[in-house]
């Protein structure tokens, strides 16, 4: 099967609280070839940015060194303080987040509104 | 018409067969020279007479000419009084600047009737005398379009093929034709229809009817002068004939390198463009030698098809040559304005042209098609471009190759700019296209097998290259398991490539019955995944020497693969006591299934993620008849070809009616394998009095 550049679209909503979450929005396969895709445009995000959440709702494919890439990121972001919230998961790959223990690091939500509300 | 009108040749005619051969002396009349006895020779002196030849006269006329058709004008007795005069005799000095040729006459269009297509008449009547043998006319070179010739009523020949209702015309080539036998001295009525296509009027400026006088003489001088001609016809097309052979040899030479390196596209799209380059000089080449092929065909084949289609070949070859990263975006680029390209030429060609489209649209059409052909030409730079800025290797030479190609595909745009674009080398007619293509194919051949030959020396290396992995990695995935006393364990491994990211090992422990069990899968396919697992394998071999613990191995692992850095991989490990107790260590992997049902556990980050994480720890006891399952995300993971996944919940009803590790891998393949497969089944066998027991009650 022939594999899906990844995309990764960055937008900012206001959470409950009024203080900026960052939205990134992935889509297309995420696998080895996403380095730029994830952990590139994680760094190029501003230092003040304190709430991301991550968006895999338009996501075709992930494999294991797609989510090697986003453990990578996650890790980044808790050593700079940053909280990150997971929306748009399928159940099988919330379960394969959950065992490869990137649940330590974020919280996995079923939408992007209870996600957001989670940010308080 | 023309023969520039084809391909741009600029036929180097510079009066030659004219200022040669003709001389103006009455029609038939021998030209007898006698050199001059002159004043200071003796009358002792020997007198020579010299007879030079017999010779051939121009018709300059003045001719009549009249515009329309009516095929009565070709009788010997027509009344053409009333019709106007049109004197055939070039200008001193003149130059036909489209084609370069001197001793042309501007055409019916630039001699009172501007704008004017279709059928015209010329005639002349003449007075021969002294003629005692068969006479024949030959035709000027350059005519617009088709003729046909008639002598006292009787037609002698043609030019083109006239139906009732339709005429096609050819490239013009040299042609004669015998006056009928008995026509000789006396008065002779010659009548020539003309018909000129209103596309011609767009292609030459000057166009019309015959751009010089008909000749005039005995058979056989006549047939010298056609001679004369066609040797300077091809003495103006030799080159195109040297640019044919080289573009045969370089589409045999790419065509060869693409069957041995399907993957290098770049080769293949080289192949096209030779393949059309030579397929629209074929068909000029042959337009100028033979009637095989009508003006009308010629002009859509080379104009409107191969000329936009060359130029949208040469820029896809360069962008795979360059490995620029859009290819599908740029495809749909280049044919669109290919598209546009060939769809305005077609507008300003004929049978469009003029009848069909009106004559003023060319104001309109042709700065629309100039602006898409230079767009085509900007995105050639463009991709040249980008390509050099990133791939700095054979840079000056793919420069000067691009660069050569837009100078052999721009020749009009060239010459709006007043750059030269025709030369005379050693005396023969050499065209700036030419030389450009040539020149470009040399270079980019050189590329082409400097890039082939690169590309099998890489070849050869990753091949040996794999072929070490794949020895190393055949070695650290047992073919044989140990066996251990008291369980029954069987694997199937099933890479995804030549070299996998699945591991596994069995290591029995000091105590019988006692066995450690490692599965793991690392980031990424390929050799690099390969030398992973060989690190990660020998640092548990090493760090299961001192401990039996799995918790404990992993964790030493662990701390190894952090300080390599970007060197991560998802294990479990397990130990087997000879009780059944089961100690299970869990970095990553997805949880084991025991008898069909999957262990609950919790997540754990992968090895080599972060120096301090905790594994997960979980521990049961397995009785005898027990199955325990180890899987890698390939099977969970495997996808059919819509994209489904096959699952947690397609694995579970799997368990519920399969029992080996073969019917597993199996099962996961035929959904369709995207990722290294790996089965691992560890059983505990019934104790020795209890199989006795069961085979007795059997």
């Amino acid at each position: 099967m022939s594999e899906l550049v990844t995309r990764v679209t960055i937008e900012e909503i206001p959470s409950a609280s009024g203080g900026p979450i960052t939205v990134l929005r992935f889509s297309g396969d995420i696998t080895s070839a996403s380095q730029p895709a994830i952990l590139g445009t994680y760094e190029g995000l501003p230092d003040h940015v304190k709430h991301i959440l991550l968006d895999f709702s338009k996501v075709e494919y992930l494999n294991s060194s797609g989510i090697a890439l986003v453990i990578q990121m996650l890790i980044a972001a808790s050593k700079h303080g940053q909280t990150i919230r997971t929306f748009g998961l399928s159940p099988h790959f919330q379960k394969v987040f959950t065992m490869v223990g990137i649940t330590k690091y974020t919280s996995l939500h079923p939408d992007q509104a209870s996600a957001c509300v989670a940010f308080g | 018409m023309r023969r520039a009108g084809l391909m741009l040749l600029m036929m180097l005619w510079a009066g030659t067969p004219d200022a040669t051969a003709r001389s103006t002396t009455g029609p038939g009349a021998p030209i007898n020279s006698t050199p001059a006895a002159t004043g200071g020779t003796t009358p002792s002196t020997p007198t020579v007479q010299v007879k030079l030849g017999e010779s051939s006269v121009d018709l300059t006329g003045p001719w009549k000419f009249h515009t329309g058709d009516n095929m009565a004008w070709a009788q010997a007795d027509s009344d053409d009084s009333t019709w106007g005069k049109m004197d055939l005799a070039p200008p001193p000095g003149s130059v036909d600047e489209t084609v370069g040729a001197s001793g042309d006459l501007p055409g019916w269009t630039s001699l009172g009737y501007p704008n004017y297509s279709g059928y015209a008449w010329y005639r002349l009547r003449i007075n021969v005398e002294g003629a005692n043998r068969r006479l024949a006319l030959k035709m000027p070179d350059q005519a617009d379009d088709a003729y046909q010739v008639f002598v006292n009523g009787e037609q002698i020949g043609s030019f083109g093929k006239f139906s009732a209702h339709h005429v096609t015309a050819y490239s013009t080539l040299p042609e004669e034709f015998r006056l009928p036998k008995g026509v000789g001295n006396g008065t002779i009525t010659i009548a020539i229809r003309m018909w000129m296509d209103s596309a011609t009027l767009f292609s030459f400026p000057d166009a019309g009817g015959l751009h010089g006088p008909p000749v005039l003489g005995y058979a056989s001088d006549i047939g010298t002068l056609t001679q004369l001609a066609y040797d300077e016809n091809a003495r103006g097309l030799v080159s195109g004939f040297v640019e044919l052979m080289i573009l045969f040899m370089a589409l045999l030479m790419t065509l060869a390198l693409f069957w041995l390196d399907r993957e290098e596209k770049a080769y293949f799209w080289l192949a096209l463009v030779c393949l059309a380059t030579l397929l629209s000089n074929a068909i000029a080449q042959s337009a100028n030698f033979t009637p095989w092929i009508g003006q009308t065909q010629a002009v859509i084949l080379i104009d409107v098809l191969f000329t936009p289609l060359r130029i949208g070949l040469w820029v896809m070859f360069w962008g795979y040559w360059f490995r620029i990263s859009r290819m599908a975006r740029l495809h749909g680029l280049v044919w669109t304005l290919v598209a546009i390209l060939a769809l305005g030429t077609a507008m300003l060609r004929p049978p469009l042209y003029g009848l069909h489209v009106p004559i003023q649209y060319s104001a309109l059409i042709n700065p629309v098609l100039l602006v898409v052909k230079l767009c085509l030409g900007a995105l050639l730079f463009f991709i040249a471009y980008r390509g050099l800025a990133r791939q700095k290797t054979e840079g000056w030479m793919a420069a000067t190759a691009v660069l050569l190609v837009f100078v052999a595909n721009y020749q009009r745009e060239m010459r709006l700019i007043h750059i030269p674009i025709f030369f005379t080398i050693l005396g023969f007619a050499t065209y700036l296209g030419t030389i450009a293509t040539v020149v470009s194919l040399l270079i980019i051949t050189v590329m082409l097998l400097m890039r082939f030959f690169n590309s099998q020396r890489m070849k050869e290396q990753w091949k040996l290259e794999i072929q070490q992995a794949q020895h190393v990695q055949q070695i650290l995935i047992p073919n044989q398991l140990p066996e251990i006393p008291g369980l029954m364990i069987e694997s199937e491994y099933r890479p995804a490539r030549e070299v996998g990211g699945d591991f596994f090992q069995v290591l029995p422990c000091e105590i019988p019955g006692s066995a450690l069990i490692l599965v793991g899968d690392v980031t990424g396919k390929g050799m690099q995944a390969g030398m992973l697992v060989a690190v990660i394998v020998g640092a548990v071999r090493a760090a299961a020497l001192h401990s039996s613990d799995p918790a404990r191995i992993l964790h030493d692992v662990n701390v190894q693969l952090c300080e390599r850095q970007h060197a991560s991989a998802t294990c479990l490990m397990l130990r087997i006591d000879p009780d059944g107790k089961v100690t299970l260590a869990n970095a990553g992997q997805l949880p084991p299934y025991l008898n069909g049902s999957e262990l609950e556990m919790e997540g754990a980050l992968p090895l080599g993620t972060i120096p301090d994480a905790e594994n997960s720890i979980t521990t049961f006891t397995m009785q005898h008849g027990d199955s325990l399952i180890l899987m890698s995300d390939g099977i969970v993971e495997a996808q059919d070809a819509h994209g489904n996944l096959m699952g947690f919940e397609r694995i579970s009803k799997l368990l519920e009616e399969t029992t080996t590790a073969q019917e597993i891998a199996n099962a996961a393949q035929a959904f369709g394998q995207e990722d290294d497969i790996l089965v691992l089944q560890v059983r505990r066998n019934m104790p020795q009095h209890a199989s006795e027991d069961a085979s007795s009650a059997a």
